[in-house]
């Protein structure tokens, strides 16, 4: 199971593809079976989670049960409606919308909401920080469409939830699914480049043949219209800081030396162009690369639509699993069938 | 006034507050509502606890125990909000309990040092006893929960509960009657400690004041010894510097590697006008003299070798007003009503310190010059503390007169450049009897590179003129 491999990391993400795509479920299966493992682990969000109630959809949502012993971090406001007995270990100075962030270490088990660092530089920092209150890992409930925190640049490894909430029709949940797992699975650059380029926060840049590093002085990715006759004048491999949009990969796969490019982004989560514009780039010959590559542990599903629709869960794992290649678990299932 | 609002106010100030070396959140913001001081007893009582501190930090034996309190203040919270919440008797939640024991661990902390190394700049009172009340296990550790040996009752739900958690038989219903029952007991222990902490209010509040107390002291000591700062000594009479230096434009010269030249200067009642050339320092003088005033007034050591001051009540300052523009005055108008409540304040007999500088300018020489005069006439009658720089020749009234030494004669044949212009001009003030002003306005454009073409012919209109 997964479950050993989550033990190697200082940080795990855990993110959903879509609201209720069976992320909590996720959540609170590893949060059982790491308890008994002899490891410190801490439990964050980033931004609000842990509702009783669905914020955006009002659907029920189950809570997440913190185990003896663990350290959670939430705010003032959710920590007082905790539902367990816990060590108040920190307050913090910085304030988020629910107030400051409370650490403490659960003392009996029992439900708690979670919520976090508004942003992934403060996540960061909190990460880190719990090291001083001799945690192994920290595990980050991921909110409503933020990939962005299971950047490498944030979280060491992550879990991906995915379910009949993001659709209904399987082999399309498998097509979008394994559309993002493409992205996680992208490789890293030349080490040497790597190195050139991982202090570059902004801008479009171009290497050459000698693995030269050249500014384009194209500020944003939009703005490379304007400036289309600059682009490859010192050769194919390009450098985007930000976001990728449907725009660039468009632009990239006109060219006619479109097998020759090869397009650099930080990480996964920095592609924004829809499926349809990376495969078609792809296909035509295009390369991607990362600086920094993903480690993926594991893909859970869940069968269950919020608006009670149930696909079948044998089928759908098959299915993903012949698409991915990887094991995918059900872990709703794997939990009735051991009551059983 | 509030410290915070005379930051804004006197050019500099901010500078010296900035470059405090202060450790917690909750010093800073004490720091800012200081107010100040009017009486001598004040100040002198500020000034010497400021000396106390510098003598500790002096003292190479003690090196390691302000580090440790460093250290130990660097962790302080601002726990004011939960202070007034236990001097109003409310209960506390688990938060504020928290805050409350992790601050009252520190100051206990801090406490041992300063009782150790006999320190006693402040006095800490001693928080052992709310310490008690918060950690019934005796960890001594900052962390905090309602323990299980608050109360046999809880601890005996919390093992009930536990047990049926463990009973997957269990319904949720009876679980969450046990929860609620739970809060109940949690919060009757809650309100039983806050009745016990209750009679320490006064201890945690003082606590509270002389951790600040400590942390800013120790603060502008360090500053006072790295600025070369000294204690001032106070004076009814003349406020006399030597050596006054501005620390940021010190600061600045140092980075440029260029020296700063102190001066020497007298303020007696009375006004005072102070001539000199272009780049001479006059508006540096007076931003100085300000900024010692102020730093004095609120009970910090002054940027000078020797000083000593004559309390105020008020710094009135006329630097240039950037802010006329905007509020749709002239400049000249603006100076004028600035002028004008200057005026009235010291009819009102305020004891105030006034520095104007180039009273007049934007107007035309001959009117200006009767502003000036007048202006000079009026402190001189009114005994108001008053320096005005002033590039006006013939200014008679009887008042006394000052001027920058300036150019340095004989060394007045080198190279001369914008860049080296410092090394050129003795900043020094001596007594003026003549009642013309250095006229240097030209060499000194010649110097900045302004266009010849233009200057040679201000020469020949000069030249016409005389």
């Amino acid at each position: 199971m997964f479950i050993e491999e989550i033990l190697k990391y200082n940080s795990i993400a855990i993110v959903g593809l879509a609201k209720n795509a069976g992320k909590t479920e996720c959540l609170n299966y590893i949060l059982r079976h790491v308890k008994n493992t002899g490891k410190r682990f801490a439990l964050t969000s980033i931004g609000i989670d842990g509702e009783s109630k669905d914020q955006v959809c009002q659907t029920p949502k189950p809570e997440i049960e913190i185990f003896e012993d663990m350290i959670f971090i939430t705010s003032e406001m959710h920590y007082r409606s905790k539902r367990l007995v816990a060590e108040i270990m920190d307050v913090s100075t910085q304030q988020t919308s629910l107030g400051r962030l409370v650490t403490a270490r659960a003392v009996s088990s029992g439900k708690v909401l979670l919520s976090g660092p508004a942003d992934t530089g403060s996540l960061r920092t909190l990460i880190h920080e719990m090291k001083r209150f001799d945690v192994d890992t920290t595990i980050v409930d991921g909110a409503l469409s933020r990939l962005s925190l299971s950047s490498p640049a944030v979280t060491e490894a992550m879990v991906l939830a995915t379910g009949a909430a993001l659709s209904c029709n399987i082999p399309q949940l498998v097509r979008k699914t394994k559309y993002v797992y493409d992205l996680i699975c992208l490789d890293e650059a030349a080490p040497d480049i790597i190195r050139k380029l991982t202090g570059i926060e902004q801008g479009v840049w171009s290497i050459d043949e000698e693995g030269n590093v050249h500014d384009l002085d194209i500020p944003s990715v939009f703005m490379l219209e304007n400036r289309k006759e600059d682009v490859f004048k010192h050769g194919n491999t390009l450098y985007v800081a930000g976001a990728i949009s449907d725009k660039l990969l468009h632009f990239l796969r006109q060219q006619k030396q479109i097998r020759e490019i090869t397009l650099i982004m930080r990480d996964f989560t920095k592609m924004f162009a829809s499926m349809e514009t990376y495969y078609a780039f792809v296909k035509k010959g295009g390369t991607i690369r990362v600086l920094q590559k993903s480690k993926l542990l594991a893909v859970c599903i869940n069968p269950q639509s919020p608006d009670g629709y149930c696909l079948d869960s044998d089928e759908l794992r098959v299915a993903m699993q012949e698409s991915l290649g990887i094991p995918v678990y059900d872990v709703k299932r794997i939990e009735n069938l051991k009551i059983q | 006034m509030f410290l915070r609002s005379a930051i804004e106010e006197v050019n500099g100030f901010r500078y010296m507050i900035d470059q405090l070396e202060i450790q917690s959140g909750l010093a800073k913001r004490v720091l800012n509502t200081q107010l100040y001081l009017h009486t001598k007893e004040e100040i002198v009582a500020k000034l010497d606890k400021t000396e106390a501190a510098v003598n500790l930090l002096r003292d190479s034996l003690l090196t390691d125990t302000i580090t440790k309190i460093n250290v130990k203040l660097m962790q302080v919270k601002d726990i004011r909000g939960t202070a007034n919440r236990i001097t109003e008797s409310q209960a506390l939640d688990d938060i504020e309990l928290f805050e409350l024991k992790s601050f009252s661990l520190l100051v206990m902390e801090i406490r041992q040092l300063l009782l150790a190394a006999r320190i006693d700049v402040v006095v800490l009172p001693d928080l052992e006893p709310v310490v008690n009340i918060l950690d019934p296990e005796k960890m001594r550790i900052p962390h905090f929960y309602v323990y299980d040996a608050y109360s046999e009752e809880l601890a005996a739900l919390r093992a009930k509960m536990k047990a049926l958690k463990m009973d997957a038989k269990t319904e949720d219903k009876q679980l969450d009657q046990l929860q609620f029952e739970h809060t109940m007991l949690e919060d009757r222990v809650r309100e039983e400690l806050s009745t016990r902490i209750h009679p320490y209010k006064q201890e945690i509040n003082e606590a509270i004041a002389q951790v600040a107390t400590l942390d800013i002291l120790l603060a502008k000591a360090k500053q006072a010894i790295e600025m070369r700062l000294c204690k001032p000594e106070i004076t009814e009479t003349v406020t006399r510097y030597k050596n006054i230096f501005n620390p940021q434009v010190k600061e600045v010269l140092r980075q440029e590697g260029k020296k700063f030249q102190a001066i020497d200067i007298d303020i007696a009642p009375g006004a005072c006008l102070i001539t000199g050339a272009n780049m001479a320092g006059k508006s540096v003088i007076l931003k100085t003299v300000a900024l010692a005033q102020t730093l004095f007034q609120f009970g910090f050591y002054v940027p000078a070798e020797h000083a000593e001051i004559a309390l105020v009540d008020e710094v009135l300052l006329c630097i240039g007003d950037e802010q006329s523009e905007l509020s749709g005055l002239s400049s000249y108008a603006s100076e004028m009503l600035r002028l004008n409540t200057i005026v009235q304040d010291v009819k009102a007999g305020k004891n105030a310190l006034i520095l104007i500088d180039e009273l007049a300018r934007t107007t035309n020489p001959a009117e200006g010059k009767a502003i000036v005069n007048a202006t000079l006439d009026f402190l001189t009658d009114k005994g108001a503390r008053s320096l005005i720089t002033s590039h006006y020749s013939g200014i008679k009234a009887g008042c006394r007169k000052m001027r920058v030494k300036g150019f340095i004669k004989d060394k007045i044949n080198g190279q001369l450049t914008i860049n080296n212009i410092n090394e050129f001009i003795d900043y020094s003030l001596v007594e003026d009897t003549q009642n013309s002003v250095p006229q240097e306005a030209m060499r000194i454009a010649r110097i900045l590179g302004i266009d010849d073409e233009l200057l040679d012919k201000a020469e020949n209109y000069l030249e016409q003129n005389l």
